[in-house]
């Protein structure tokens, strides 16, 4: 459990980092072919802006959009496009993507320039630069971070955040960028400070991490206005809402964001992403991802091409040890499983972990009523009372059990004895009541 | 799809798709099933110790009674069948905790049924039951056989004749089978005054004649047979030396009727005369501790009944620590009124459940006529759960009032 900050609820699932948090980020040698994906992150789907044929220079912009709520994607190798067509997201759907032959020459585009010293840059160009370098949130939901970086005016920004919790079971990514390139994240956070305005920042980290927190510790001692927040083991410590209560010990309202209790949270990686692109110019066109799990031959942490295919990342690996039974693009508590190995990594994927056999049961027993599911929600809602009433019909009741404030973290599911189907049932109320509220605005 | 370069060993792979999350912890509803189990095998060792066999076949005869109805109920319906989960079992030990030792086994394996059946299976199976299942199976036993139900022998443990404990059992047997007399015989045999001699008789005749009705009248009928039963064991007493241990009233008969008090120790061990599984205290509590360490009860439960209880018992100027630890209270708190399925699923639920159970106990102790109220405070709070659950609903997080 350790000390330090936290939440109320939540779930202690055994991390299984030790399969990877000690070994360094290696660079994968850039695959044959690339497919990115004109959809990203969340909000507008980019339109391509190559067609076949065309060649294409490395930290090229080859996908944007004029929706508010976008970032543009880049050519993560230089080549030639080999189709513009749908390919399935790691989320299961299809959205248009781009495939890149690449030629081996890693031909840098010419627009690639440094954006010079932080200190002269202002907040506008720095928000500019971010968008430009297609950053997206990197912790898996994705959200472009210009827009964080954006609020309206009447919004008064005070703190940023950064997430350094990486509370995902597995997962290692966000702890060995800490260790290995603390001094980046320092920039990336003094640059996203620079681009609020404010001069307050905190990284928290969870216990498990104490390389980590000492790396950190190290690197923002020149810094007086980043401090480093060690917090408990807990899980979802890394949801957004559940990580500024623990740090700040303010509770977001409902239907609120963070951003209007004067608070911006922004991942470790994005924070690297951020000062890696103002340092050398070059967009967002890699990220490291934790392979693990007992199904592949060598889990480690790895900084791969945006496109990547994951037959490609998990061939780095060693491929498979044994036969697989479930592929997970993201941690095993909030991934999506995968069926077609060659759908690419996207900016928002940390990891991909390989089960060889379910750790799931597939046959839900009766609820006993036992309140497991109660106490580990870190929303603090009654699942079993929502899923009974999801599951039968009754969608107005289960969102006066507050159906739409689930977080989706899954914790419910996790500690079921009986192995009910609760998130997962959660889901599928939310979907509905979404729908029938479409329907009624059209 | 475009081809991809296939990893070597992907070719028989099966992918299973499916929602997050991936991964589960290992308790299961028969893991703590078997958890709970673990947790009476004190209470039912001290069982064991102060009835000796007795206490054993009690138990088994019960929780296999249980175990089968659900196995020929589920049969007969076509369901599947869910005798291993351990919760059959569970509530066929609850059930024989809160029998008299003497109970004839034909009674307990009707109380065995109707647990099962009444309890538990009408209203769907596990999960579904608005009741304690043994607690209802023990409510209709004392409604049917209210004698049977109150006719206690004292721990062999605690008579001149200990060592004989087969004979002394066997002896117990024998009387508590002929359960609407024994009380009456018993008295006889103590050559008590005449006078508690009529007050035994009318009172067995009357709960003879109340055998057959119905649970609503039962109340009054058991305090007749309770007091059958002290006045027996008044005699009891008396001739204590010259045979054995077959009838002997509860501390809290003791003390509500006769106004005499049980020491402590005595109760805390449990060497005193009561239903099976409830008389020591320290065997429960070791059991409940346990519970509460592995998370399968929770400890708002037995606090607020327990503390309640005190409380009150200070109010009125009673002996709290008697109050907790005569009678059923203890085995109530920490292992009936934390039923997961019949009490409330949200925190403030179960204050409330645990101190409403705390008030209607000493209700029933102090003004009603029957000496003892665990089961019935229980079993009321049970079915007040839907309505606390409703009222407890916790504030989630960033909850804002809806008309605020
Ligand atoms: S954890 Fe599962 S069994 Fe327990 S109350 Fe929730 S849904 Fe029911
Ligand atoms: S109900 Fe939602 S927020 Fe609560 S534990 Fe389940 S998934 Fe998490």
């Amino acid at each position: 459990m350790g000390k330090g900050k936290t939440f109320k609820g939540g779930i202690h699932p055994p991390g299984h980092k030790e399969l990877t948090n000690s070994k360094s980020i290696r660079r994968m040698s850039p695959p044959e072919e690339v497919v990115v994906l004109m959809q990203q992150h969340i909000g507008a789907a980019c339109q391509p802006l190559v067609k076949r044929r065309d060649v294409v220079n490395k930290g090229q912009k080859i996908g944007d959009s004029d929706g508010a709520i976008s970032a543009p994607v880049h050519a993560s190798v230089s080549g030639v496009v080999k189709a513009v067509e749908s390919w399935v997201h790691p989320n299961g759907y299809k959205v248009q993507a781009v495939v890149i032959e690449n030629d081996g020459e890693e031909r840098l585009d010419p627009d690639i320039v440094p954006a010079g010293d932080l200190e002269s840059l202002d907040k506008g160009t720095i928000v500019d630069l971010i968008r430009e370098a297609g950053i997206v949130g990197l912790g898996g939901a994705a959200f472009p971070t210009h827009v964080k970086l954006s609020p309206p005016p009447h919004k008064k920004i005070h703190t940023l955040i950064i997430n350094g919790c990486e509370c995902e079971p597995y997962l290692t990514c966000d702890h060995r960028v800490m260790v290995e390139q603390p001094e980046k994240v320092v920039y990336g956070t003094r640059a996203l400070l620079r681009a609020l305005g404010i001069n307050k920042a905190f990284i928290g980290i969870e216990a498990n991490k104490p390389d980590a927190i000492t790396a950190m510790e190290k690197a923002t001692a020149p810094y007086a206005d980043i401090q480093v927040v060690p917090l408990q083991i807990k899980y979802p410590q890394g949801a957004e809402k559940q990580l500024v209560t623990a740090i700040t010990g303010q509770v977001v309202p409902e239907g609120c964001l963070p951003m209007d209790c004067g608070i911006v949270v922004n991942n470790v990686g994005t924070a690297a992403a951020v000062a890696a692109s103002l340092k050398t110019g070059m967009p967002l066109i890699e990220r490291v991802i934790t392979v693990s799990g007992e199904g592949v031959k060598e889990p480690q942490n790895l900084l791969v091409p945006v496109g990547a295919k994951l037959s490609d990342v998990l061939q780095v690996s060693q491929g498979f040890n044994g036969t697989p039974r479930k592929v997970i693009m993201g941690g095993p508590m909030t991934g999506v499983t995968q069926f077609d190995l060659s759908v690419p990594v996207v900016k928002g994927t940390p990891g991909i972990v390989v089960f060889n056999d379910l750790k799931t049961a597939t046959k839900p027993e009766a609820c006993i009523r036992c309140g497991r599911c109660v106490d580990a929600c870190p929303a603090f809602l009654v699942p079993v009372n929502i899923v009974q009433y999801v599951d039968g019909g009754q969608l107005d009741a289960a969102v006066e059990w507050g159906l739409l404030n689930c977080i989706e973290c899954g914790s419910c599911s996790y500690v079921c004895p009986a192995n009910r189907f609760l998130v997962q049932s959660i889901l599928l109320g939310k979907q509905e009541v979404q729908a029938a509220r479409n329907k009624q605005t059209s | 799809m475009q081809d991809s370069a296939m990893l070597p060993d992907l070719t028989d792979a099966r992918l299973v798709i499916s929602s997050a999350p991936h991964i589960s912890d290992q308790e299961s509803v028969s893991s703590i099933m078997y958890g709970v189990i673990i947790a009476m095998l004190p209470a039912l060792g001290a069982s064991m110790y102060f009835f000796r066999t007795r206490a054993l076949w009690l138990v088994i005869v019960t929780a296999c009674a249980c175990v089968l109805t659900e196995y020929v109920f589920q049969k007969l319906r076509g369901k599947p069948v869910t005798i291993y989960d351990g919760s059959a079992v569970v509530t066929g030990m609850l059930l024989a905790f809160n029998l008299p030792p003497t109970l004839p086994m034909w009674m307990a394996v009707v109380g065995g049924i109707v647990a099962m059946t009444l309890g538990k299976h009408v209203f769907g199976g596990l999960g579904s039951n608005p009741f304690n299942p043994a607690l209802v199976g023990r409510a209709f036993l004392a409604a049917a056989f209210p004698t049977a139900m109150t006719s206690w022998m004292s721990p062999v443990t605690n008579t001149a004749m200990a060592t004989a404990t087969s004979a002394a059992t066997a002896a117990a047997t024998t009387a508590a089978t002929s359960a609407a007399t024994s009380a009456a015989t018993a008295a006889a045999t103590s050559a008590a005054t005449s006078a508690a001699t009529a007050a035994a008789t009318s009172a067995a005749t009357s709960a003879a004649t109340a055998a057959a009705t119905s649970a609503a009248t039962s109340a009054a009928t058991s305090a007749a047979t309770s007091m059958a039963t002290s006045a027996a064991t008044l005699g009891g007493i008396s001739a204590a030396t010259a045979v054995d241990t077959i009838s002997m009233a509860t501390p809290l008969a003791l003390m509500k009727v006769e106004g005499v008090a049980t020491s402590y120790w005595q109760l805390f061990l449990g060497n005193v005369s009561g239903c099976l599984g409830e008389t020591s205290a320290l065997a429960i509590l070791i059991g409940g501790i346990y519970l509460i360490y592995k998370n399968y009860i929770d400890w708002r439960i037995p606090v607020g009944y327990l503390g309640t209880v005190g409380l009150l018992s200070l109010l009125m100027g009673q002996d709290p620590v008697f109050h907790w630890l005569a009678g059923g209270l203890m085995l109530g708190a920490f292992f009936m009124a934390t039923d997961m399925v019949t009490t409330p699923i949200t925190r403030k639920g179960r204050w409330a459940f645990g101190i409403g159970a705390g008030i209607i106990l000493m209700v029933i102790r102090l003004w009603g006529a029957y000496p003892e109220g665990v089961t019935f405070s229980i079993l009321l709070m049970n079915g007040f759960t839907p309505l606390i659950e409703r009222f407890t609903r916790p504030r989630w997080y960033g909850e804002v009032e809806a008309n605020a």
